[in-house]
């Protein structure tokens, strides 16, 4: 009976607790300019008819939206558990080979493939933490970027068709859905959705204890941590969400091949995104997308070729890594805080 | 039948081995005394190799003076291998992972800029070879030019062996590696010593360009990719810091990728897997290499 | 009562180094000792192999009839033995309640923090300990008589048995090795088994009801500080290497 009362009363108090927090989040720097751009994002596909507008603008946003949940993925197990991952591409590109076979070879539904294709990525993130049960140091970043590097050479150099399906991979996959907006709108309530998971992860004990193995692993483990098993959740979290991210990619794209999908510049891409944000904050990568995204439309836009453009980033990810760890944007989003403040007259 | 695939898989894998040795113990200096992975030391290969393409497609003067277009690259490699410490590496000594992802960042940037002139295709260069004489022994054909690859990698090996141990400079470098603190109270600059091991480690991966392309392809500019890889496993199988080590997995690795390559049905797929099943069983078995002192930290 | 730590037989080897030698001891629960020895005699190197940060050449480890030897650290703590170490360490971009947190959230901190949770469970520690107020800020700002009282703070989160001190009072002014020792104190008061080391004496002998010395990873005396302190081999392992009791 007391226990009965107890509970109710807890449950009572987290939801009130809730409420509180959500409330005070809103009033925040960091929730206005969160509702702010979730309002303007919801109403964006609707500003225009035009065909331009709809089937070329909008779909910047779908990929805004995929690469931000890619790039925070990585940042997960890099950013917050210090397990420098450059492996990345794994579990995107495996990910999209999964779910594009299921669609062509075995024609289930796409949803359905979409599910599989995340848990196969898991899997394999399970598959390649595994290391990190026995090791320590710079070996789990070893294995991450031989894997992918050799993944990527015996998939590219395999004959076309099933199995591996070659240099060629996977065509003919259907898009998520043939309307860009609903596409767009699957989309974003899916970031939002894995954004909420991965902030309270990186909130919640889960996350202190991954940033404890990060600051000093010795130190995490003479405090009674098992950090293997904490390593080998932060990888299964980083391939959850670059598998999905990976599996929408390959549906957008309706195709999937070793040089778009497992190459050595899709970790590169999570990894100048998480950079640019400021590695280690999870919701960094969100700014660090759409700054990507931008900058890259704006590139094309003017004519550059997609190669000089991925040059420019590269030499951006030098400067940033060299002279602003704690990326670009963070400072910025502090003097606009500080304005903000001054507004509101706190 | 069986002899001649044999010697086959032998020739290959010397070929292959006395370059990865080269390009591995230059990783494994810098690792070993800077505790530097360096994820740029492949592209040093691949740089090296196209920029001996440029500048013997570049004029003349170069095709004609070909030791001076060796000397010249060999001198710009060392150069960016200075600079890539100088500039980017050093200021970040203090955050490791900072420090891997720009060497990451570096090695990107480089795989770019080759891309961005040269194209993905491969390329031969077949303006200058060591020698062009043909061989047959054994029923395989041997090139005389992969053969002194051999010979004059094993020796700049020798050589390198000798100077670490002999020279004054060696032997700094060798106390660094051991005990950075002592060397350090003992008057040593370690930042200077960092300095010399990436150019010493920037112009033996240019010098294994040299020895490995003219005469043969550039494999377009991902490849410095492969030469990273295959240091890395030389490295945990050779262990750290045991020069004898690193150039024996160097041969072992490549021995076990040519008998991948010429015996084992589509051979030229699984290769490729060869260093990460021989990094995956070292690290799971003995992770200090078979030749190693300490395991690396 | 009853033994709660026996170490029979310890030997471990670097190389041809042979750091600890041979080397065995029992420690009651409830009890509060002391290792003594001067620098390099591998003291540390017998904390670490209880702790599980190395491995013993040969002989064993029995805690509260448990093998132990050569098990992993964090499963040590679970078992009840918790450390600090000589140098400080903390995870220097966490808050210092996060800091405390981390072993709170340990299989013991867990079970000991049931009824109120581990945030309030390592704000009590932080407050036992004296550093409640700086709860939310990170470590690299606290001076060192803090940072060392706050790897006690870290290594009770786990709730020991047996607490490992590794030169507890190494670098502290004198009015900080004070509240080190109150603190210390206090945690054997409540239970807490405690065997700690230290090179220079003085502190340690006043402080502790039984101490064991050794030198050059071998065991040389056993007893209550003033009959060590008199022991000959003690004697001359100190002033052999120049150190005195001053």
């Amino acid at each position: 009976m007391e226990v009965k009362m107890i509970s109710k009363k807890s449950i009572k108090n987290k939801v009130s607790g809730t409420q509180n927090y959500l409330t005070t989040w809103i009033k925040s720097f960091s929730g206005s300019l969160t509702i702010f751009c979730l309002i303007i994002l919801s109403f964006l596909p609707f500003f225009s008819q035009d065909r331009a507008y709809v089937s070329y603008f909008i779909p910047q946003f779908t990929f805004f939206f995929i690469y931000a949940i890619f790039a925070a993925s990585w940042d997960i197990a890099t950013g917050l558990a210090g397990q420098a991952n450059f492996g990345q591409s794994i579990f995107f590109g495996l990910a999209g080979y999964i779910g594009g076979a299921l669609i062509i070879e075995m024609g289930v539904p796409s949803w359905i493939a979409i599910i599989i294709a995340v848990i196969g990525a898991t899997f394999i993130g399970f598959l390649v933490g595994i290391p990190a049960l026995k090791i320590k140091g710079p070996y789990l970043m070893l294995v991450t970027l031989v894997l992918s590097f050799i993944i990527l050479r015996v998939l590219a150099t395999s004959h076309s068709g099933p199995p591996l399906y070659g240099y060629e991979g996977i065509s003919g996959l259907p898009k998520l859905n043939p309307n860009p907006i609903i596409e767009y709108f699957i989309l974003f309530i899916s970031l939002i959705v894995c954004f909420i998971i991965m902030m309270s992860i990186s909130k919640s004990k889960l996350g202190t204890i991954l940033r404890s193995i990060r600051d000093d692993e010795i130190g995490s483990e003479a405090s009674g941590i098992n950090t293997m098993k904490y390593k080998l959740i932060a990888f299964m979290l980083c391939a959850l969400f670059s598998g999905l991210a990976g599996i929408y990619f390959g549906l957008h794209y309706q195709t999937v091949n070793p040089a778009g999908n497992l190459s050595m510049t899709i970790s590169f891409l999570a990894i100048i995104m998480a950079a640019l944000g400021g590695i280690g904050t999870i919701r960094g990568s969100l700014v660090g997308a759409f700054f990507y995204v931008f900058l890259e439309f704006v590139l094309v836009e003017i004519g550059l070729d997609m190669d000089v453009v991925h040059i420019v980033f590269s030499i951006i990810l030098l400067l940033v890594i060299r002279f602003a760890s704690r990326g670009l944007l963070a400072p910025l989003l502090d003097r606009l805080r500080d304005l903000w403040d001054v507004l509101l007259g706190r | 039948m069986f002899a001649s695939d044999l010697l086959e898989m032998l020739y290959v894998g010397s070929a292959d081995g006395a370059i990865t040795a080269l390009v591995a113990i230059g990783f494994s200096l810098v690792y070993g005394v800077g505790g530097v992975t360096n994820l740029a030391h492949g592209a040093y290969f691949m740089l090296a190799g196209y920029m001996l393409l440029w500048i013997l497609t570049w004029g003349p003067i170069f095709s004609e003076l070909i030791w001076l277009s060796v000397v010249i690259v060999l001198v710009i490699i060392a150069f960016i291998g200075a600079l890539s410490y100088l500039v980017l590496i050093k200021p970040l000594q203090n955050s490791h992972i900072n420090m891997i992802l720009i060497t990451f960042a570096f090695a990107f940037f480089l795989e770019l800029i080759v891309k961005e002139i040269s194209g993905t295709q491969p390329e031969p260069i077949d303006q200058y070879k060591l020698s062009d004489i043909i061989v047959v022994i054994g029923g395989v054909s041997m090139e005389v030019r992969v053969l002194l690859q051999i010979i004059i990698g094993l020796i700049t090996v020798a050589i390198f062996g000798l100077f670490i141990n002999k020279s004054k400079l060696g032997k700094s470098i060798r106390a660094v590696s051991q005990d950075k603190e002592a060397a350090t109270l003992m008057g040593i600059n370690s930042d200077r010593i960092l300095l010399y091991t990436f150019i010493i480690a920037s112009f033996l991966a240019g010098f294994a360009a040299y020895l490995a392309i003219p005469g043969a392809n550039l494999m377009g500019p991902s490849m410095g990719w492969n030469y990273l890889t295959n240091s890395m496993a030389v490295v945990i199988l050779g262990g750290l810091g045991s020069l004898t080590g690193s150039v024996v997995a160097a041969f072992i690795l490549n021995y076990a990728m040519s008998f991948t390559l010429v015996f084992i049905p589509k051979g030229e797929i699984w290769t490729a897997i060869v260093p990460m099943v021989v990094i995956v069983v070292m690290l799971l078995v003995r992770p200090r290499g078979i030749f190693g002192k300490k395991e690396l930290k | 009562m009853g033994v709660l730590l026996e170490v029979k037989n310890l030997t471990k080897k670097f190389g041809g180094l042979t750091a600890v030698n041979d080397f065995s001891f029992e420690i009651n629960r409830g009890e509060f000792i002391g290792l003594i020895g001067p620098n390099g005699a591998g003291k540390t190197t017998i904390f670490n192999l209880i702790s599980g940060m190395e491995k013993p050449t040969s002989g064993s480890i029995h805690f509260d009839g448990i093998d132990i030897s050569g098990k992993l650290p964090f499963r040590i703590v679970n078992l009840g033995i918790a450390r600090t170490f000589q140098l400080v360490r903390s995870f220097k971009f966490l808050s210092l309640l996060d800091n405390v947190q981390v072993s709170c959230l340990s299989k013991r901190g867990k079970a000991a923090s049931k009824t109120i949770g581990t945030e309030a469970y390592a704000s009590s520690i932080l407050r036992s300990v004296g550093l409640i107020d700086k709860a939310s800020v990170p470590p690299i700002v606290l001076p060192h008589g803090d940072l060392r009282k706050l790897q006690i703070a870290k290594a009770i989160g786990s709730n020991p048995e047996l607490l490992l001190l590794d030169e507890p009072f190494s670098g502290l002014s004198y009015e900080e090795q004070v509240g080190i020792t109150d603190l210390i104190k206090k945690l054997h008061s409540e239970g807490v088994t405690i065997f700690m080391t230290g090179h220079v004496l003085r502190e340690l002998m006043a402080l502790v009801p039984r101490v064991i010395a050794m030198h050059q990873g071998k065991f040389i005396a056993d007893g209550p500080p003033s009959e060590v302190a008199n022991n000959k081999i003690v004697l001359e392992a100190y002033l052999g290497k120049g150190e005195g009791f001053a």
